[in-house]
């Protein structure tokens, strides 16, 4: 017989009709504690310093450890971690930015040691026996592994089976290793405490049953903790008696998409970056389309050389061509810059990311060229690059009562939904005091004042209980002086916006009109100043 | 020099009975050229009765009455036919009110800040879309000889894509004038009321100096069209529908090289 686990321990397994669990493996485990901290304070600048939280649905989901320091704990509600740390800065879990960040650490691992295996943001696994040999022990391969990774206070962890080596990287000193010899695992594992097993409702029950450790737990006959706690307290039985029957497997890397420019010496001028990037984009869409992919939303990174970052995502109604690429890059650099042809700061890095990518197979174009779209889309895309990305807009109509905010213009290309819309201002929704009957063809974003008279030459005004002081008779817009006869008028109708929001309540009087040439003007009255709200021309 | 009214009758049948025995003979008509759909109470405002595909139509600038209704009621029919309608240089255009008159707002697109590059991008958007609403905000005035080159270029892509433009100000070599030589609504009384319909009477002086009349009701269906000959009207709208025509074009060879 061999040494090791007897067959008598495997039998409940073999009983059960599964395979026999294989051998624990040994597995080296890397652990970064606080990672969903890290990772929110690496994508967006907050004071690592500084007592943060990550909520998810109201609930603690990561501290920092100065937070930690005042008594906030995971789990914890936002409320009470508030009340413990009252300068607590909550932020919302970003799952998306989580893996983003832990990606590159997986390529760093990946670049010196293969096979990895993401368990979650933050964790991650390797066998250990290929590193062990190529670096000639498993210290020397272990300490490689962390100055490759380069994260500040990362633990690992080595020993039989990945849960034997998640609790020897959580017992690891920061930034250190920690090797369980072969075979004392469950020797490693019997003295700690049964909430290890991260099952809270098994270790409540545990600690009443008198079984406080993970040893004691080993120690119960297996049989018996199947019956007794069914197929999840075996498998829990079984980590806690150091018999991981889990094995690393290893991820295959995904193939590299995105681009990244590095411009030494910076550059400072908008069409030399577009000239820059015109061959990495053909080779970013050539990587994709070499996947079989088309790529129908980019992110495009922009960083400067005083730090500054510009980060944006872009769709496409079809799919990005190396041109549109190219187009996007210039026009954020354009926006960014905000006039002139110089950039705040020469641009150091471009970096071009596929957010989003379809099977090329659904963007095929049909045998006899595309739609009559695929022309317009071409030619307004031309317009675009011509005078810049939100200078050709398709027009939808939003909610509200005042016209203006009934009009809502969406970048072409852009998805009309893209978080443009105000939540909650559907079209099709009540709003009462909106205008019924036709609506002015002209609608002034920006309402020129008008003047209203009446018969004596004095403005016309509206008093506190909504009537007017006189009939108006004489009317005329600021850019033209002479006055013309208000032929018919009605009103006025009052307009009472968010009367609940100090900062965003509006309260107006509406006035229809129509003068003596017979253009209607639609009237607002506010804050004692006559408007042009629309034309009816 | 005084006529009699009943020898003025005969003369105008005589020329209509003759006009209409020259166009039997001809071949090719600019009826015959494709026809954009058009609505029907726009029909009457129109030289042939309907927006001919290639061509520019020209309305006042916007503001005066009735005018960007007007050119809105020109596109809305093609729009619901399912072509792509366009407009440039219209910064405050109400896209409710153009989906009130027909548009379908998801095949409208606007350009609203051409600024000085307003030629390129409406012939670059023209050559996309189907029927565009232009602006050019006085910058068209100012003529030179690039900016006559550039337009009859533009002209002729115009003709060889069969896109028409309704422009909002004074273009060399259109189709025909329309001028709102009226607007009256209705609905609105002194003190109550609101707007409801507005009947605009427009006028319309073709290319080859006829004037038509006709009276359209926006919004909603149903107009009356009279047809009138030249002298019957006064003499800024006929010098109006004269002096764009007087301007080189390439359309009257264009259609009498189609005859052949």
């Amino acid at each position: 017989m061999s040494p090791g686990p007897s067959p008598w321990d495997r039998a409940p397994a073999a009983r059960s009709g599964r395979a026999p669990a294989a051998e624990p493996v040994r597995t080296m485990l890397l652990w970064v504690p606080d990672w969903p901290v890290l990772a929110a304070v690496a994508d967006a600048g907050h004071d690592p310093a500084h007592p943060l939280a990550l909520i998810e649905k109201g609930v603690v989901l990561a501290c920092s450890p100065a937070a930690r320091a005042e008594g906030v704990r995971r789990g914890q509600r936002l409320r009470d971690a508030q009340s413990r740390c009252p300068a607590l800065r909550p932020l919302p879990y970003d799952p998306g930015a989580d893996h983003r960040a832990f990606e590159p650490v997986l390529d760093r691992i990946e670049a010196v040691m293969p096979g990895v295996q993401a368990i979650r943001p933050g964790l991650c696994a390797l066998r250990a026996r290929g590193p062990t040999r190529f670096y000639g022990g498993e210290a020397a391969a272990g300490a490689e592994l962390l100055r490759a990774v380069a994260v500040p206070g990362a633990r690992l962890g080595i020993a039989e089976g990945p849960y034997t080596a998640e609790q020897a990287a959580r017992a690891a000193e920061a930034g250190g290793v920690l090797a369980v010899p072969p075979g004392e695992g469950a020797a490693f594992l019997a003295g700690l405490p049964v909430s290890a097993l991260g099952d809270e409702e098994l270790a409540a029950l545990l600690r009443r049953l008198g079984v406080r450790t993970l040893g004691g737990f080993a120690a119960l006959e297996a049989a018996a903790v199947r019956d007794r706690f069914g197929e999840a307290g075996a498998r829990a039985h079984a980590l806690a008696a150091g018999r991981d029957p889990r094995a690393v497997q290893p991820r295959v890397p995904p193939p590299e998409l995105e681009v990244a420019l590095a411009f030494e010496p910076p550059l400072d001028r908008v069409d030399q970056l577009a000239f820059a990037a015109r061959q990495p984009a053909e080779r970013f869409i050539a990587g994709l389309r070499g996947a079989g992919l088309a790529c129908t939303s980019l992110r495009v990174v922009i960083d400067d050389e005083a730090g500054g970052r510009s980060e944006r995502a872009w769709l496409h109604p079809r799919w990005f061509s190396p041109g549109d690429v190219v187009d996007r890059l210039r026009w954020q650099l354009q926006g960014a810059m905000r006039g002139g042809e110089q950039l705040g700061a020469p641009i150091t890095g471009v970096r071009l990311v596929p957010d989003e990518a379809d099977e090329l197979g659904n963007h095929e174009q049909g045998l006899w060229g595309g739609a009559p779209e695929e022309r317009v889309h071409s030619a307004l895309s031309r317009v675009q690059s011509l005078l810049g990305h939100e200078a050709v807009v398709t027009a939808a109509v939003g909610g509200g009562r005042l016209l203006d905010e009934r009009r809502v213009l969406v970048p072409w290309g852009e998805a009309e939904d893209s978080g443009i819309r105000p939540a909650g201002a559907a079209p099709g929704a009540p709003w009462p005091g909106s205008l019924p009957g036709p609506t002015p063809a002209t609608v002034f974003a920006e309402p020129p004042p008008v003047l209203l008279l009446d018969e004596t030459g004095e403005p016309v005004r509206v008093d506190e209980r909504g009537a007017l002081s006189a009939p108006p008779s004489l009317f005329a817009p600021a850019e033209r002086r002479a006055t013309s006869d208000v032929r018919a008028w009605a009103g006025p109708w009052p307009l009472q916006q968010r009367w609940w929001d100090p900062a965003r309540h509006r309260a107006a009087q509406r006035l229809q009109l129509v003068e003596a040439d017979g253009t209607a003007w639609l009237l607002l009255l506010e804050e004692g100043r006559w408007r042009a709200e629309g034309r009816y021309d | 020099m005084p006529r009699a009214p009943r020898d003025a009758a005969e003369r105008d049948g005589a020329v209509r009975e003759l006009q209409s025995r020259i166009s039997a003979m001809q071949r090719t008509r600019i009826d015959d050229r494709a026809a954009l759909p058009t609505a029907a109470a726009i029909a009457p405002a129109l030289p042939g009765g309907a927006l001919r595909a290639g061509s520019v139509y020209s309305l006042p600038e916007p503001g005066a009455a009735g005018t960007l209704s007007l050119g809105l009621a020109m596109l809305a029919e093609a729009s619901r036919a399912g072509l792509w309608c366009g407009a440039v240089g219209l910064p405050d255009l109400a896209p409710e009110a153009a989906a009130a008159l027909g548009i379908d707002l998801r095949r409208l697109v606007l350009v609203p800040r051409p600024g000085e590059q307003w030629l390129r991008v409406t012939a670059a958007v023209a050559d996309a879309l189907d029927l565009v609403l232009v602006h050019p905000g006085g910058a068209a005035a100012s003529s030179s000889a690039a900016a006559d080159a550039a337009l009859g270029r533009l002209a002729a892509r115009l003709r060889e894509r069969g896109a028409s433009l309704v422009a909002l100000g004074a273009w060399p070599g259109s189709e025909a004038v329309l001028r709102v030589a009226g607007a009256r609504w209705s609905g609105l009384g002194t003190g109550h009321g609101l707007l409801q319909r507005r009947e605009l009477r427009v006028e319309t002086a073709s290319r080859g100096g006829r004037m038509q009349r006709a009276t359209i009701v926006l919004p909603g269906a149903g107009a009356t069209a009279s047809t009138a000959t030249l002298d019957d009207l006064g003499a800024d709208v006929a010098a109006a529908a004269r002096e764009p025509a007087a301007l080189p074009t390439a359309g009257v060879e264009h259609r009498t090289a189609a005859v052949s």
